[in-house]
């Protein structure tokens, strides 16, 4: 049972596909037309990070790069930027899977969080290098506390109502045991 | 051994990492071309909303129209209060009729006797709204008029009372109006008893700003605002709204159009003022036809 049957991994794909298409079609909803307060949470962010931490042997790259850059298509966002960044991002988590299974939720929130404010600040950074007008840093990071808080339903989501759990820390020493 | 699932991508990480690089480059490659050439790569996402958006109205038509009803049915509790406004608002809105209607006809008989036509080039195409940016930082929404209806870049779109921006991106059938509150937004305006020139900027609130005024000692609170036709943009003379003051005292103008709730838009066509090629009939060579026949002998002079 080394490999995943093929029946789960297209089944989550899908899940998957579906959830963001949903996350990016409500945002596309012309419900409120006029300028808000507050910038709504990146709820697509708060997905693929979700997943990546959960199960990323169920969330193939080319797909998270592939939506991530219609995303960035439909939702006026430069194109491919925010999308390569994260995809880096989960890259760099993927990386890390075996400490994150050990991870108590917590922390895990505060690196989602460090994660994703790093995300905005190398973002308004390649922009303002490139001229490419954009808003100011600070109304731009005004959305990390925002995504945070979505994180919890979102990951809520994932866990209780779609069985997209963290798979148990592996102990002791060998090829497979957690480097902490 | 369901912990093994990790390890099973072992062998593979070589080709993973390529694959990784790839992604990544086209991905960042995407992003300098849109850098370096931004309106050919501006057209392929117009083009790819004008593929995707249409097809999934089905969808997002019963939403927000579910969403909508909500709101509506929120407002049923204060029924009777509202009952009673609209009540005198009818009131009210009598007493404007009979004021409309007056000057209706006073206005029609005053053009008559001028002689005024009335500009017959600015026509409309009304477009229902489909989806707005779904970006905290832009301001835009999708109309489903597009190419296939004549719509061209840079019309004005308005709604039933005033401007609410202009054409920015044209799909095959879907076109994007940037609205006057996006950042990017920036159109000549006049504000209207100074009749002073003023550019009016988006910066992502509600009201957007007026930079470049020349007097401010001019201009109060509650000035009519409207376009000023500079740089062949928009037609001269659309309503937009009323100047009011901000908090931190700048002046900032409260637009007419209905924000909130964009459903329907027109988008008026216009062709923009047309260019003056030549120099006037009055001035210069041709105008000598115009002048009375000039004395023989004086003719006969120009001739040698």
């Amino acid at each position: 049972m080394t490999e995943l049957r093929l029946s789960t991994r297209l089944g989550h794909a899908l899940l998957f596909s579906g959830l963001a298409a949903l996350v990016v079609l409500i945002k596309l909803l012309p419900l409120n037309t006029g300028p808000r307060m507050w910038p709504a949470p990146d709820l697509l962010l708060c997905l693929v990070l979700a997943w990546v931490v959960r199960r990323p042997d169920l969330l193939p790259l080319l797909l998270v790069a592939a939506l991530l850059f219609v995303a960035d298509m439909m939702l006026m966002r430069p194109p491919g930027l925010w999308s390569g960044l994260v995809v880096l991002a989960t890259e760099w988590l993927r990386r890390r899977q075996r400490p994150l299974r050990a991870m108590p939720f917590a922390v895990e929130c505060a690196m989602i969080g460090g994660i994703i404010a790093t995300l905005i600040v190398v973002h308004w950074a390649v922009l303002a290098v490139l001229f490419v007008q954009q808003p100011t840093l600070g109304q731009q990071l005004l959305q990390v506390p925002l995504t945070i808080l979505a994180y919890l339903p979102v990951v809520a989501l994932l866990h209780f109502g779609l069985g997209v759990r963290k798979q148990p820390a592996i102990e002791g020493f060998g090829a497979g045991a957690a480097r902490t | 051994m369901a912990y093994n699932t990790d390890r099973g991508t072992d062998h593979f990480r070589p080709v993973r990492r390529v694959i990784v690089t790839l992604c990544l480059m086209c991905l960042f490659g995407v992003f300098f071309v849109w850098r370096i050439d931004s309106p050919r790569v501006e057209r392929l996402r117009s083009d790819v909303v004008d593929t995707v958006i249409p097809h999934l109205t089905w969808a997002m038509a019963p939403v927000s129209g579910l969403v909508k009803m909500a709101d509506d049915f929120n407002s049923y509790a204060r029924l009777f209060e509202q009952n009673q406004e609209l009540r005198r608002e009818l009131q009210r809105m009598e007493a404007w009729k009979e004021a409309a209607l007056q000057l209706e006809q006073k206005n029609a008989r005053l053009l008559d006797l001028n002689n005024v036509k009335l500009d017959p080039k600015l026509t409309f195409v009304t477009g229902s709204v489909l989806a707005d940016s779904g970006s905290p930082f832009r301001q835009s929404v999708l109309l489903n008029v597009g190419a296939h209806d004549g719509i061209r870049d840079g019309w004005a779109a308005m709604d039933g009372i005033g401007l609410v921006g202009r054409i920015s991106g044209v799909g095959n059938t879907t076109a994007r109006v940037m609205l006057l509150t996006d950042p990017a937004s920036s159109i000549p305006v006049t504000i209207q008893p100074s009749g002073q020139q003023v550019l009016l900027s988006g910066d992502n609130t509600a009201l957007p700003r007026i930079a470049f005024l020349e007097m401010p000692d001019l201009v109060r609170p509650g000035d009519r605002v409207v376009s000023s036709g500079d740089g062949g943009i928009f037609p001269a003379g659309i309503l937009i709204g009323q100047v009011a003051k901000s908090p931190d005292n700048r002046l900032r103008v409260r637009l007419a159009a209905d924000y909130g709730r964009l459903e329907f838009l027109r988008v008026l066509r216009y062709a923009g003022p047309e260019p003056i090629a030549e120099t006037g009939g009055l001035v210069g060579a041709s105008a000598a036809a115009l002048l009375p026949p000039a004395p023989l002998d004086t003719l006969e002079e120009a001739d040698d």
